[in-house]
């Protein structure tokens, strides 16, 4: 068994749990950090983008019931529809965890394209959700938030790996 | 020790990722419709709004370090400048200011002789703005003041330039506040050149405000200005609230269709009044 698993270099690395939470919580804290209120529409969703990198990376500790919590968290805060936000997050996991192990191997300016999708695919999930409670007026540059997260997505992703160490063996 | 890497695991065991889902699908409509229909979670909102606050504020700081720094270092010169414009306006505000006592105390003493009740003074309250939705479609946002500084529901926000929105939630430190521009927002209105009452209803869009039930023959212009009538008692009379921007005769439509721009605005500054005093009296015959 010692020869399939080497020492050295290629040591596997993955995230400490504290990591992650604390991402999760920075990322939350952008979310809410003021935002210059005539440039509102680019404000890229950052707990929504570190989730999914937590999912591709992570799965075992990040699941579709966490992202519906962290998006209930969102709503939470801004006073906005509940179970908006948790809603959409769901189906965005959901719909990452299909292709999940694809993505997994992608370096991440590929991931970009996919994770585009999916943010289009919780804003779309949104809008869904707000012509169901009444709305009905969506101005066309709601969506510019998604270029926005898009471009932040190979920062982000340099950052996090960044916070990689050695895998340690979980006390059981 | 392999077996840390679990998300390579041959045949993973537990709820599949799309019964997951469907969980939480239920969990979602139960819970959106609870809040928006039922208003049923507005306690559960509050207790979470007093838990954040003290992280709003945080994140806050940064921002107002930055200004209050940035404030510190400005240019003399610049200083100088807004400091003689400052004071030219106040001078003219101040004729002004003259005039409107007078002009109050006469109107007072007219109300007195007509046996018509007073109005009352209005009292404000400074807030900031602590959060806008992330969907820029959901027309309200959440500012630092709550029943702890006295904000009642039904309470009117102005800005500078005219009316806002209307206090919708209230929790301890910080209160909702519902735009002019909601859907479902409506504001009885007096149009300031004949003094004809109406009512002016928000679109969901941003910038627009629709007067809906107006006939064709009303004597209505481009450029009209519209201020609150005070007729329901929720908003105080005389606050500015839009401009007429056009005018659609509606073809074969009972009413006109008339569009108008709100003079208030979200994104001009972080601050807000809450209109805190007691709901003026109703004013005039009816």
């Amino acid at each position: 068994m010692q020869f399939a698993h080497p020492k050295g270099p290629s040591m596997p690395l993955s995230h400490r749990r504290s990591v992650i939470a604390a991402s999760l919580f920075v990322a939350f804290l952008l979310n809410i950090a003021p935002w210059p209120l005539e440039y509102v529409w680019l404000r890229p969703d950052f707990l929504l983008l570190v989730t999914l990198y937590w999912v591709i990376y992570q799965p075992n500790y990040l699941n579709i019931g966490s992202a519906w919590l962290l998006g209930l968290l969102l709503d939470l805060s801004d006073g906005g529809r509940l179970g908006q936000h948790a809603l959409a997050y769901a189906v965005t996991v959901f719909v990452l965890l299909l292709v999940q192990r694809r993505m997994y191997n992608f370096p991440p300016w590929q991931q970009a394209l996919p994770v585009t999708a999916l943010l289009l695919i919780e804003q779309s999930v949104c809008i869904l959700v707000a012509t169901f409670t009444g709305d009905t007026h969506y101005p066309i540059e709601y969506f510019a938030a998604i270029i926005t997260g898009a471009a932040c997505w190979v920062p982000l992703w340099l950052t996090l790996h960044r916070l990689r160490t050695p895998d340690v063996p979980e006390a059981k | 020790m392999p077996a840390s890497n679990s998300h390579l695991a041959l045949f993973p065991h537990g709820l599949g990722a799309g019964s997951k889902l469907l969980i939480y699908l239920l969990l979602s409509i139960a819970v959106i419709t609870a809040d928006t229909e039922f208003h049923a979670l507005n306690r559960v909102r509050a207790a979470m709004n007093v838990l954040l606050y003290p992280v709003q504020t945080f994140v806050q700081t940064p921002w107002l370090t930055y200004n209050r720094v940035t404030g510190f270092f400005v240019k003399q010169a610049q200083l100088q400048r807004e400091n003689s414009a400052l004071r030219q306006s106040f001078i003219q505000y101040s004729l002004a200011m003259q005039r409107y006592r007078n002009l109050e105390l006469e109107n007072q003493r007219l109300r007195v002789l007509l046996a018509m009740q007073q109005r009352s003074a209005l009292t404000t309250r400074l807030a900031e703005i602590l959060a806008v939705p992330h969907d820029p479609f959901q027309r309200q946002i959440t500012v630092n003041r709550g029943s702890r500084a006295g904000i009642i529901p039904g309470a009117a926000v102005i800005d500078e330039a005219g009316l806002l929105g209307q206090v919708t939630q209230v929790s301890p430190f910080s209160s909702e506040v519902t735009l002019l521009t909601s859907k479902d927002q409506s504001v009885p209105v007096l149009l300031q050149r004949t003094g004809l009452r109406t009512v002016i209803f928000g679109t969901g869009a941003e910038g627009r405000l629709e007067i809906k039930y107006l006939p064709h023959s009303a004597d209505i212009r481009t450029g009209d200005l519209l201020v609150t009538s005070g007729l329901d008692g929720v908003y105080p009379a005389g606050l500015a609230v839009a401009k007429v921007v056009q005018i659609d005769p509606g073809g074969s439509n009972a009413f006109a269709n008339i569009v108008c721009k709100p003079l208030a605005a979200v994104e001009r500054n972080r601050q807000v009044l809450i209109v805190a005093g007691t709901l003026p009296a109703v004013s005039g015959k009816p």
